[in-house]
C-alpha cells in the first residue's frame, strides 16, 4: 500500500509513502530514501520504489520523496546548492513522518551523492539510528592502487593499447568523469571521528559498494583499510564487483534490495524478524558466494 | 488564482495509478492536455521535462495531467505485468480523469516514444481531440525494439560500467531492456505496432517532432497527410538521443523541445 504525501513548506514537497500491510511493529524506524543526482524520487531504474515497497513487505516504514527544485516537488531554493537542498528536505521529511505518522527513529538509504547527504543528516539528527549507501564515501588505499595496476601490468592487451596510443595509432580515450569529483569528502580523520561518534550512539551502519565504483573503490575491505576498524557488530562493509554503479540489472537490483532488507530487519526487527526472514536467507547465503 | 500541482493516485483498486493534476490558472478554463509519457529508461530520463511542460501549459491555462502506466513510475505494480494494450488502457482511464477533474471538453494529447505511439492510439479512441503533439514517436515498434537491444546489448558489454564482464544473456531474473522488464508478452505487443498500418485519428491537427532526420517519421507524416489529418512535421536535432549509449545515464534538460511542443498546444487556443 503507498500514499501520496505533500509535506514541508507550503506543501511543496512530494513524497510517496510505502506502508505495510498492518500496524508497524513497535520500536521500528522508518526508513527514508535519500535522492541522489538528478533523478525524481523512483531512483535509477526505479530502485527506490522497489526497495520502498520491499521494506514495507516485511514491516517497515519506507518513504521516499523530491527534494525542492527536483522531480515533483516545485519551489524556491533560496540559492541553497544541490546538497545543501536534500539535506534540509531529509530533515523536512524526518518532521513529516514524526508528525504526521508517529515515527521517532529513522534509517537513511542514499547511493552516491544521495549517502552523502544521508551521512551529514545522520551526524546531525540523534533520531537516525541506522545508515545504508551504496557506493559512499571511499578513500584510495596502497591495495587499491595494486588492484588498479596489477591487472593492468600483466595484461598484455593494455600494453598493445599503451604503445599503439605512444607512437599515435589509437587517440588516448578521454577518462570517465570520476564520480567523486563532484562530491566533497570529508577528511579521512573527519570520517572515522565521525563514524566513531555515530556507533558509539548505537547506530548500525551498512556501506555497500559496486564495481562500477571502481574509480574510487576496488577491494573488499577498502572503507576499513582507509580509516580503521569500527566496531565490527554495528557496521557492515560489502563489495559487489559485477554490479554497475546505478544498479542497471534487475537481478543486482533485486539482490540489493534484498540485501538491504535482510540487514534492516536484522538490526531493527528484533527477535520477530527471524520467520520472516529465513525467506531470504538461502538467496542471502548463495550470493555471498560471488561478494 | 495561481496554477497548482496535485499529485494523486486514481484508477482501479486492482490497478491503481499514480498521476499529477496541473490545474489551470484559470479555473473555468475550457481546455485539458493529457501527457503520456515514455516507458522505462526513457521515462526516467524525461520526467523534469514533462513536469516542466505541465507547469508551462497550466499557467497558460489548460488543465493539464500526466501519469505513470501501470508498473512504472510510481504507479502501482511491477514493469512485467502489462503489454501495450494494457498501457492503452492506462491511458484511456487517464483520459476520463482528466474530464472529471477538470471539466474541459477540448482536449489535447501530447505523447512521446513509446508515450507517442500511445498517444495515437488513443486518439484512435477518442472521438474529439484537438491536437495531438508526437515527439519522437516509436512508429514501428520492431524498429524500437532493435535500437533499445543494441543499446541494451553495448552497455551490457561497457567495460567502464561492468568492470567483471556481464553476459546480455545474464537474465537471471527474467528477460530484461535497458534496466527493466521486457518479456515475451512485452516484447510481443510492441513488436506488433506499426503506427502506418492502423486506423488514422480524427484529430484536428498533429505535430511530429523529430530529434533526428528518420524515414520512418517522413513516411509516418506523409500517411496521416494523406488521409486527410493536418499534419506537422519539425525537425528538432538535439532533442532526443534516446538511443545513444554514452547518454542513457544523463536526464534531458528542458529546452527546444520545451518551447516547441508548449507554443504549438497554445496556437490551438
Amino acid at each position: 500500500m503507498e500514499k501520496v504525501c505533500v509535506f514541508g513548506p507550503d506543501r511543496s514537497l512530494v513524497g510517496v509513502l510505502s506502508l505495510p500491510e498492518g500496524p508497524v511493529p513497535a520500536g521500528r524506524p522508518a526508513v527514508i530514501l535519500v535522492n541522489g543526482g538528478l533523478v525524481h524520487r523512483v531512483g535509477p531504474f526505479r530502485l527506490y520504489v522497489d526497495l520502498g515497497r520491499h521494506l514495507a513487505e516485511t514491516g517497515f516504514l519506507a518513504f521516499r520523496f523530491d527534494p525542492l527544485g527536483y522531480g515533483d516537488s516545485e519551489g524556491n531554493t533560496n540559492g541553497r546548492s544541490f546538497d545543501e537542498q536534500v539535506q534540509h528536505d531529509v530533515a523536512m521529511a524526518i518532521e513529516h513522518l514524526v508528525a504526521c505518522h508517529g515515527c521517532s527513529e529513522f534509517v537513511l538509504f542514499g547511493l552516491c551523492s544521495g549517502a552523502d547527504n544521508a551521512y551529514h543528516v545522520a551526524v546531525r539528527d540523534r533520531r537516525v539510528v541506522g545508515m545504508v549507501w551504496i557506493d559512499g564515501f571511499a578513500y584510495r588505499t596502497p591495495r587499491y592502487y595494486l588492484h588498479w595496476y596489477l591487472p593492468r601490468i600483466v595484461s598484455a592487451q593494455k600494453w598493445i593499447s599503451a604503445v599503439r596510443r605512444l607512437v599515435g595509432l589509437d587517440v588516448a580515450k578521454r577518462p570517465r568523469e570520476q564520480l567523486g569529483d563532484l562530491r566533497k569528502f570529508p577528511t579521512r580523520d573527519a570520517l572515522r571521528a565521525q563514524l566513531k561518534t555515530l556507533v558509539d550512539r548505537g547506530c548500525r551502519l551498512q556501506f555497500l559498494y559496486t564495481g562500477g565504483y571502481n574509480k574510487l573503490y576496488n577491494h573488499r575491505g577498502q572503507l576499513r583499510e582507509a580509516i580503521g576498524e569500527l566496531d565490527g557488530r554495528a557496521v557492515t562493509e560489502e563489495f559487489y564487483p559485477s554490479f554497475d554503479h546505478i544498479l542497471t540489472l534487475m537481478q543486482d537490483r533485486a539482490a540489493i534490495v534484498a540485501r538491504i532488507a535482510t540487514w534492516t530487519r536484522k538490526n531493527f526487527a528484533g527477535g520477530a524478524a527471524v520467520l520472516i526472514a529465513s525467506a531470504t536467507e538461502a538467496f542471502d547465503s548463495s550470493l555471498a558466494g560471488a561478494i | 488564482m495561481t496554477s497548482f500541482a496535485v499529485p494523486l493516485h486514481f484508477g482501479s483498486s486492482e490497478r491503481r495509478l499514480f498521476g499529477v493534476y496541473h490545474s489551470p490558472d484559470q479555473i473555468s478554463s475550457d481546455r485539458a492536455v493529457l501527457i503520456c509519457q515514455p516507458l522505462g529508461l526513457d521515462y526516467i530520463r524525461s520526467h523534469r521535462i514533462f513536469r516542466r511542460l505541465a507547469a508551462m501549459l497550466a499557467k497558460a491555462g489548460h488543465h493539464v495531467f500526466r501519469f505513470d502506466y501501470f508498473g512504472c513510475g510510481d504507479s502501482d505494480g511491477n514493469g512485467d505485468e502489462s503489454t501495450l494494450l494494457d498501457w492503452l488502457g492506462d491511458a484511456q482511464v487517464a483520459a476520463e480523469e482528466l474530464r472529471d477533474m477538470s471539466g474541459a471538453t477540448r482536449f489535447s494529447v501530447i505523447g512521446t516514444r513509446l508515450g507517442g505511439a500511445l498517444a495515437t492510439l488513443l486518439a484512435g479512441r477518442e472521438a474529439s481531440l484537438c491536437r495531438l503533439a508526437l515527439w519522437d514517436p516509436v512508429v514501428r515498434g520492431v524498429d524500437y525494439l532493435d535500437r533499445m537491444t543494441a543499446v541494451h546489448n553495448g552497455m551490457i558489454a561497457d567495460r567502464t560500467r561492468f568492470v567483471v564482464p556481464r553476459s546480455p544473456r545474464d537474465e537471471g531474473h527474467g528477460p530484461q531492456l535497458l534496466g527493466f522488464p521486457m518479456t515475451s508478452r512485452q516484447r510481443e505487443s510492441i513488436a506488433a505496432l506499426d503506427l502506418n498500418a492502423g486506423s488514422f485519428a480524427s484529430v484536428g491537427q498533429v505535430l511530429i517532432l523529430a530529434s533526428e532526420d528518420r524515414p520512418d517519421f517522413s513516411e509516418y507524416a506523409a500517411a496521416l497527410r494523406t488521409a486527410g489529418v493536418n499534419t506537422t512535421l519539425r525537425h528538432v536535432p538535439g532533442t532526443g538521443d534516446w538511443d545513444e549509449l554514452p547518454c542513457v545515464e544523463q536526464v534531458l534538460v528542458p529546452g527546444t523541445i520545451l518551447t516547441t511542443i508548449a507554443e504549438w498546444i497554445l496556437e490551438g487556443r
